[in-house]
């Protein structure tokens, strides 16, 4: 029988289906997780639930009676209650906060203009409303998230613990986000091209130049996949520079170099409009024509340590074009110490940035100018930082970036910040 | 404006960054038994991750079984992952997540084709399927493509959902008769009248 359905079932796969679009998939997906967020939790129902509901509608009708009947007057200036939401800010953040009682609980609002903010809720009372607000979206949320703001846009949200709703002024759909998910603004850019990097780290040990390792890795050249054909790239925005950097492990204010561009400032977060979209301007803006004239050669690493086990993983990785896995793997070797470490992160950046996770990559570029300020690689982290900015929209950000350079010693990475700037002019 | 500093949070609740790249890429790499397992402890990520796996070949099978509208579809998609979702806890490990799934999609199919029990409209606005071979070929596949999802159309739900279970999605026999709650008999009784009537409904055609 089956050789007979052979045929039947080739001619059967051929027949269309209904593939949604991911607006569609992901209006489902979002009504999905709503749905299975609301009271509907798994587990076996059972038909007690019929007659405590029976009950409950019976206590709701009485009560609601007995407001009608007995109407009380209405609270005289009712004192505010202590706010519930645990807030955590970059130093670099702007923000205010306030509460206000309302007839059924509290309703606190946290008016966000730039910054990271880390919000912890523990468990919010029915009738309660945390809610964090920007200039083009609200989020209210129950458990852990995280919100990023740059010049009063909102820039991503992820949820570590519980939910999170985000609304944009002027849709009417609302994003729903699960524990271990990000929104981001979706915006397409222009191609990124990834400029070249230089050796800046020589391992002590010996190399054998004809070692795989060796050949692999001066071999693989982040740049060289990058002369593909333009690629859509769907980006997001993320931390500017200011925004980013205040991760309680990694980098402190204090620690940014002297000549760090201070892109977003609490005045341009007020005096400019939200910049996180602008698909056109990234779109027809010319693209800065960046050369490599210096091929690009990694750090020679020979050693056995798990950070140089993870940068060679890593590379080869990159190399081979496994751009998310290249990011794992540089991710752990940037968690190390040292030069490496620091190159760990740079080339991070470059897999994240192939990868298309943008925000990933500017978040990875700043961890790596924080911490590398004399690195070699430093100019063509910032011009890669710069183009991402500004392919998000974010010009003025990605002037101030292509500007610090204008300083770099290598002559390609000044060039190619000249072209930056003349694009964005 | 007056920017309010808040005190930073004493033993924070927080995870760290790292952590929720941790926690993406876990999901990605965490099997669909441990998803469903976590959707059965109210774990409302593990279902959007089974959600991202699954929802192609879950839209696939539901909008070959009842070719509705793209609205009707998306329903049935989210009531097949909710339902999903709630039964999670009566997933024994019998078969994979995906026949699991494709169970709860054929039943959730069926039992809305009984609840709606309205005409299909005809076939031939079907797609052009994509070409290969010669042009003659070409249209000759064609036909034959247009004239099985018209016969597919007119057969019985159960014996269309036979054949798209056990053709189409390449469940095994044993499997999609367990999902579905039906003998394995019955099942392979099932597809061979399927078969018969489309494979006579093609050669028809063709004469």
């Amino acid at each position: 029988m089956s050789d007979e359905s052979d045929p039947l079932r080739d001619l059967g796969k051929q027949l269309p289906y209904d593939r949604p679009d991911p607006a569609r998939r992901d209006a489902v997906r979002s009504s999905l997780l709503v749905a299975a967020s609301e009271g509907r939790r798994p587990g076996a129902r059972s038909r007690w639930l019929l007659v405590g509901g029976g009950f409950a509608a019976g206590a709701l009708a009485a009560a609601a009676i007995a407001m009608i009947v007995v109407r009380t007057p209405a609270p005289t200036a009712p004192a505010a209650r202590e706010a519930v939401a645990t807030i955590e800010s970059s130093s670099a953040a702007e923000l205010q906060r306030s509460t206000v009682t309302t007839p059924t609980g509290s309703d606190e609002l946290v008016r966000v203009r730039s910054g990271t903010i880390r919000l912890a809720m523990p468990t919010v009372r029915t009738g309660d409303h945390v809610r964090l607000q920007t200039g083009d979206a609200e989020v209210e949320g129950s458990g852990a998230y995280e919100v990023v703001v740059a010049a009063d846009a909102l820039a991503s949200v992820t949820v570590s613990t519980g939910t999170a709703t985000v609304r944009l002024k002027g849709q009417q759909q609302a994003v729903f986000l699960a524990a271990g998910e990000t929104w981001r603004p979706t915006v397409i850019t222009a191609e990124l091209e990834v400029p070249p990097a230089k050796p800046d780290v020589v391992a002590t040990a010996a190399v054998d130049p004809a070692s795989p390792t060796a050949a692999s890795l001066s071999a693989a050249s982040p740049s060289s996949s990058s002369s593909s054909s333009p690629s859509r790239v769907a980006a997001s925005s993320s931390p500017s520079p200011t925004a980013a950097s205040p991760s309680r492990t990694t980098v402190t204010p204090s620690s940014l170099p002297a000549t760090r561009p201070r892109v977003v400032t609490p005045s341009s977060a007020t005096t400019s409009p939200p910049q996180v979209v602008a698909p056109v301007e990234a779109a027809t803006a010319p693209r800065p024509a960046v050369t490599a004239p210096i091929e690009p050669t990694p750090p020679v690493v020979t050693g056995t340590s798990p950070t140089e086990s993870s940068f060679r993983a890593g590379y080869a990785l990159l190399r081979d074009n496994k751009f998310a896995a290249a990011a794992l793997e540089l991710g752990k070797a940037a968690d190390g110490a040292g030069p490496l470490a620091a190159d760990a992160r740079y080339f991070q950046a470059v897999a994240l940035t192939k990868a298309g996770r943008a925000a990933d990559a500017e978040r990875a570029l700043v961890q790596f100018i924080d911490r590398a300020a004399t690195s070699v690689r430093r100019g063509r982290a910032v011009v890669m930082l710069a183009r991402l900015l500004a392919a998000r929209g974010d010009a003025a950000s990605a002037r101030a970036w292509f500007e610090d350079a204008l300083r770099d010693a290598d002559a390609s990475v000044v060039a190619a910040a000249r072209a930056g700037i003349t694009a964005l002019n | 404006m007056s920017a309010a500093k808040p005190n930073p949070a004493p033993g924070g609740q927080i995870v760290p960054l790292r952590g929720l790249d941790e926690r993406r890429s876990a999901l990605s790499e965490i099997s669909d038994e441990a998803l469903l397992a976590s959707c059965g402890v109210g774990d409302s990520a593990a279902l959007g991750a089974l959600f991202d796996r699954h929802h192609d070949a879950v839209y696939r099978l539901v909008s070959r079984l009842l070719r509705g509208e793209p609205a009707e579809t998306d329903d049935l998609v989210q009531t097949t992952f909710l339902e999903a979702w709630k039964s999670a806890h009566t997933y024994g490990g019998r078969g994979s997540v995906k026949s699991f799934l494709f169970g709860i999609a054929a039943n959730t199919a069926r039992r809305h084709f009984r609840s709606t029990r309205r005409r299909r409209a005809a076939y031939a606005d079907w797609p052009e399927p994509p070409r290969s071979g010669t042009p003659d070929e070409a249209a000759v596949r064609a036909q034959q493509v247009a004239r099985l999802a018209a016969a597919l159309d007119e057969l019985p739900l159960d014996l269309r959902t036979a054949y798209v279970l056990c053709d189409l999605e390449d469940l095994p026999g044993v499997e999609a008769a367990r999902v579905l709650g039906i003998r394995a008999g019955t099942l392979w009784r099932r597809l061979h009248d399927a078969r018969r009537a489309l494979r006579d409904a093609i050669e028809g055609g063709t004469r």
